[in-house]
């Protein structure tokens, strides 16, 4: 959980009006749709937040229990890993 | 002689002079060219051809499919089309390479990926960004039909067409910000038309220009229908409807709303065919965003009526190009962070 998730460098993001996200992956034209929440993990992801780290910032944000939270961030993390749209580091990064 | 394509001066030279007429003639067949005899844009497109044997080139490899290959290289690109090539210098606009008889002598429609390819990289070097993309007007609002092949974009095209409308082409577009915001221009000339299409409209048989022996997956044959629907050609619009067409079994076409987010996604998969520098896709991407955001966007369930009751389709259609026509999103689920969209069936407007 201490691993570090983060936007691969060939990664460009569009912010669409109603506040979602597109990342596009620029050699393979891989892209996904990320919501407001999505979007608020990939920016964590940008600040090179821990996985577990995410899951405290979802707990903290949303009326969920951090099973569930930890439980999403990584379905999230898995879905954009299989789309070469992150890379996985594992890093060990100060608690935050 | 000078032709100009989307604004863009394009001249075709070539050893012996004689090829070049050939090969403008072929250009001519299927892109919107026009004749142009001023001084035109400040970058020009130039083909030349000469009777030389392809030196070895090293490069990646960027598109590999029957009949095209495309190498990016220093200068730009290097495509080859069986035993004829093109070299591309994106910084000069010149194309250079040889053509071989056989390909000359190849149907137009085996001959169109090559230049295709060709003139697509060397536009967008300039801003002009090919769409895969038919473009029809309604009293001077422009829509795009994005789509996939066999999604029905020429189909209603030609309903449209036959009902009143102007089009700029049934399948590729170019996309530029023009003075006055977004611009889609003009680009592919013929209309690609499946075998099914001349039973329903009869008048297109008489101009088809020839089908490619070697396409037979596709069943598609050219169609000049410049003589079939006089004066209403139309080089540029401004886009402010998207359509996506699909066809279906139903009886009655009607109309899906899209959000913005759901139309990107769309254009991305169905009708950017996104190229190959960073620099390019960003600038690319960036326009499609704009086009979206500034544009309505609507699934459009083609029914039989296309084909029986074409002017209810125009109908339908037209009142989108109404002012202050109500731009509807369908609702976009927040309940998980996948962002995953669920479309929203309506009735027709």
């Amino acid at each position: 959980m201490n691993c570090v998730p983060q936007p691969d460098p060939d990664v460009v993001t569009t912010i669409m009006p109603d506040g979602d996200m597109i990342p596009l992956h620029l050699r393979t034209r891989q892209y996904f749709s990320l919501n407001k929440t999505g979007t608020l993990m990939w920016e964590l992801m940008m600040k090179s937040t821990t996985i577990a780290g995410m899951g405290r910032a979802l707990f903290d944000r949303f009326e969920v229990t951090p099973e569930a939270a930890e439980e999403t961030v990584s379905e999230l993390i898995e879905d954009l890993k299989s789309h070469r749209l992150i890379r996985i580091s594992g890093r060990e990064e100060p608690i935050r | 002689m000078k032709y100009s394509l989307c604004g863009v001066i394009l001249r075709v030279f070539s050893i012996p002079a004689s090829r070049a007429a050939c090969v403008t003639r072929t250009l001519e067949s299927l892109f919107s060219l026009m004749p142009s005899s001023g001084p035109g844009s400040e970058f020009r497109v130039e083909i030349f051809l000469r009777d030389l044997p392809e030196e070895e080139v090293s490069g990646e490899v960027v598109f590999d499919a029957p009949g095209l290959r495309a190498l990016r290289t220093e200068q730009g690109y290097h495509l080859q089309s069986g035993g004829s090539y093109l070299g591309l210098d994106m910084r000069s606009g010149l194309a250079a390479g040889w053509l071989s008889e056989a390909f000359l002598n190849s149907p137009l429609e085996d001959q169109r990926g090559l230049f295709l390819f060709a003139l697509l990289l060397l536009l967008s070097g300039q801003g002009l960004y090919g769409l895969h993309a038919g473009g029809v007007v309604w009293d001077g609002c422009g829509f795009l039909l994005v789509g996939d092949s066999g999604s029905g974009k020429t189909t209603l095209t030609c309903a449209l067409a036959r009902s009143g409308w102007q089009y700029l082409s049934d399948d590729s577009v170019l996309l530029t910000r023009g003075k006055e915001g977004l611009e889609a221009l003009a680009f592919g000339r013929p209309f690609h038309c499946a075998q099914a299409m001349f039973r329903h409209f009869p008048e297109l048989k008489s101009r088809a220009i020839g089908a490619s022996e070697q396409s037979p997956v596709f069943g598609k044959q050219l169609v000049d229908v410049a003589p079939i629907y006089p004066g209403r050609f139309r080089s540029s619009t401004r886009p402010q409807v998207i359509l996506f067409p699909e066809i279906t079994r139903a009886r009655c076409t009607r109309l899906v709303p899209l959000d913005s987010t759901a139309a990107l996604l769309r254009i991305l998969s169905e009708g950017a065919g996104l190229l190959h520098s960073r620099q390019s896709m960003t600038d690319q991407v960036t326009l499609l965003v704009d086009l979206v955001r500034n544009a309505s966007a609507f699934r459009v369930m083609i029914g039989a009526d296309v084909h029986h009751e074409p002017h209810k389709v125009s109908v339908l259609l037209r009142q989108l190009a109404k002012p202050g026509a109500a731009r509807r999103s369908a609702s976009s689920p927040i309940s998980n962070l996948r962002g995953d969209h669920t479309d929203e069936l309506c009735s027709a407007a």
